[in-house]
């Protein structure tokens, strides 16, 4: 089927087989270097990418869902000034993810600072922890998963502020 | 790779009447429904498939799918509402057994994608939330092909036969799901282990009861097997609604020991891991029950 959609930024059209997953659209059709793995939908974590905006899995999105919506992956957000904030806050609490699991772990912190960014709620602990068993991957324990949110979402709020 | 596979077809019904209309026209082939496709992409040999050579039905544009709308005596949902948003609006509405369910299931990021009736109808293995609905007497409408469209509610256990498998008609589409608002005195709700991805060794224990004083006046109970299906029993729940609080060692082990042999009997054997798992739960559970008696 032909789908068309928009990836960082570009409009793309594509023709595929409806049910082929999008971390496989994007490793073979578009080449996008930041998604290496395929884990056949066995929930590793190491696919993230922004879909319309939220963090998804992307090897559970299948092509047919993929029509008229944006995906943003780590090989655009990388440049935006959001990352910085991330990376500041990798910088600050000394804790920082493995080279494989790098670009889902700074994607899912961002998923986590847009709920929180626009308000003052504190941050779900609880919640924040669960998400952070989401990246197969043993680099950081979930307490370091958090200390990052929370310096992350300090130096976001602030950043916010002198925009406004 | 795998470009020469045939590409299933997809169909987006708007709504309910266009769905109608597609499931008549393809009565005759294979078709499936696809709600959240969380638990569809979840599978190994999802893709690339042998069996290419099906009409696959995408609910998400159904807009009738996605209500929701309550009273003072129950709250409905549509059956593509995501877990995400259910957990959201009725945060302050459900019973909190529900509300812990949601929240033990997978993280917020998947279920912002699986649905409500998504859970319900996972051919291979049992969900917590399916359970928690049982406890609750939830209800769900049902709409088959048989001639015509007929829609009919079904009280949930109905929807399972009696070894926890997937009993709906061919192309039957679970619509809507009524969940009556009512408190319990006493709510629990545990789940050890993913039922999707350690469907053999996962198992959850939820219950709610009515308490007078130190006594039940009325408990129910269901244990979760992913892999077997569900352990409720009247017997279990006259025997749960017995026991008199604080609890002693004695009437656990012969509680525990009862629900074993029944699991047993009803269900087969289960795993080593499941039983300690359930034991364990069963103490907590009957240790929180311990506390409140004692704090009445």
């Amino acid at each position: 089927m032909r789908i068309e959609f928009n990836v960082d930024g570009k409009d793309l059209s594509l023709t595929v087989n409806s049910t082929k997953p999008l971390s496989l659209i994007l490793m073979e059709s578009v080449d996008i270097s930041s998604v290496k793995t395929h884990c056949n939908g066995k929930h590793c974590g190491k696919c993230m990418v922004l879909f319309n905006g939220k963090a998804v899995l992307s090897c559970l999105i299948p092509a047919f869902a993929l029509k008229d919506s944006s995906i943003i992956t780590f090989d655009s957000f990388s440049k935006s000034r959001d990352y910085r904030d991330i990376e500041r806050a990798y910088f600050n609490t000394g804790i920082s993810p493995c080279k494989n699991c790098y670009a889902s772990q700074t994607l899912l912190i961002e998923d986590i600072l847009r709920r929180y960014e626009n308000n003052d709620f504190p941050i779900n602990t609880q919640e924040v922890l669960q998400e952070s068993s989401l990246i197969k991957c043993h680099c950081i324990d979930p307490t370091g998963f958090l200390a990052i949110v929370n310096a992350a979402l300090v130096i976001r709020r602030k950043r916010n502020v002198r925009r406004a | 790779m795998y470009a020469e596979l045939r590409s299933p077809n997809v169909h987006e019904p708007q709504n309910l009447a266009e769905y109608t209309n597609t499931i008549i026209s393809y009565k005759d082939n294979i078709t499936f429904l696809w709600a959240g496709g969380t638990y569809i992409m979840s599978q190994p040999n999802f893709y690339p498939s042998a069996s290419a050579n099906v009409e696959i039905i995408s609910l998400q544009k159904i807009e009738e799918l996605k209500h929701f709308q309550r009273n003072d005596r129950f709250a409905e949902f549509g059956s593509m509402v995501s877990l995400s948003k259910i957990q959201s609006v009725g945060a302050l509405l459900l019973p909190k057994i529900l509300i812990n369910t949601l929240d033990s299931t997978a993280t917020k990021l998947i279920r912002n994608r699986i649905t409500i009736g998504g859970c319900l109808c996972t051919p291979s293995f049992r969900t917590p939330i399916a359970s928690t609905l049982m406890l609750l007497d939830a209800n769900v409408e049902v709409r088959y092909l048989k001639k015509r469209m007929h829609s009919k509610w079904f009280s949930i256990s109905r929807i399972y036969d009696k070894n926890g498998s997937l009993a709906l008609p061919p192309n039957a589409l679970v619509s809507r799901i009524r969940i009556p608002i009512q408190q319990f005195d006493y709510q629990y709700f545990n789940c050890v282990g993913s039922p999707l991805s350690e469907s053999n060794t996962s198992v959850s224990l939820a219950a709610v009861a009515k308490m007078e004083q130190s006594n039940i006046s009325l408990g129910k109970l269901i244990i979760t097997l992913p892999n077997k299906g569900f352990c409720q029993s009247r017997d279990i729940d006259n025997i749960f609604s017995s026991l008199q609080f604080p609890c002693d060692e004695g009437h656990i082990s012969s509680f525990f020991s009862y629900i074993i042999t029944y699991i047993k009997d009803n269900l087969g054997e289960i795993s080593q891991l499941q039983e300690v798992r359930l034991k364990g739960m069963l103490l907590n559970m009957i240790d929180e029950l311990n506390q409140k008696s004692l704090s009445m």
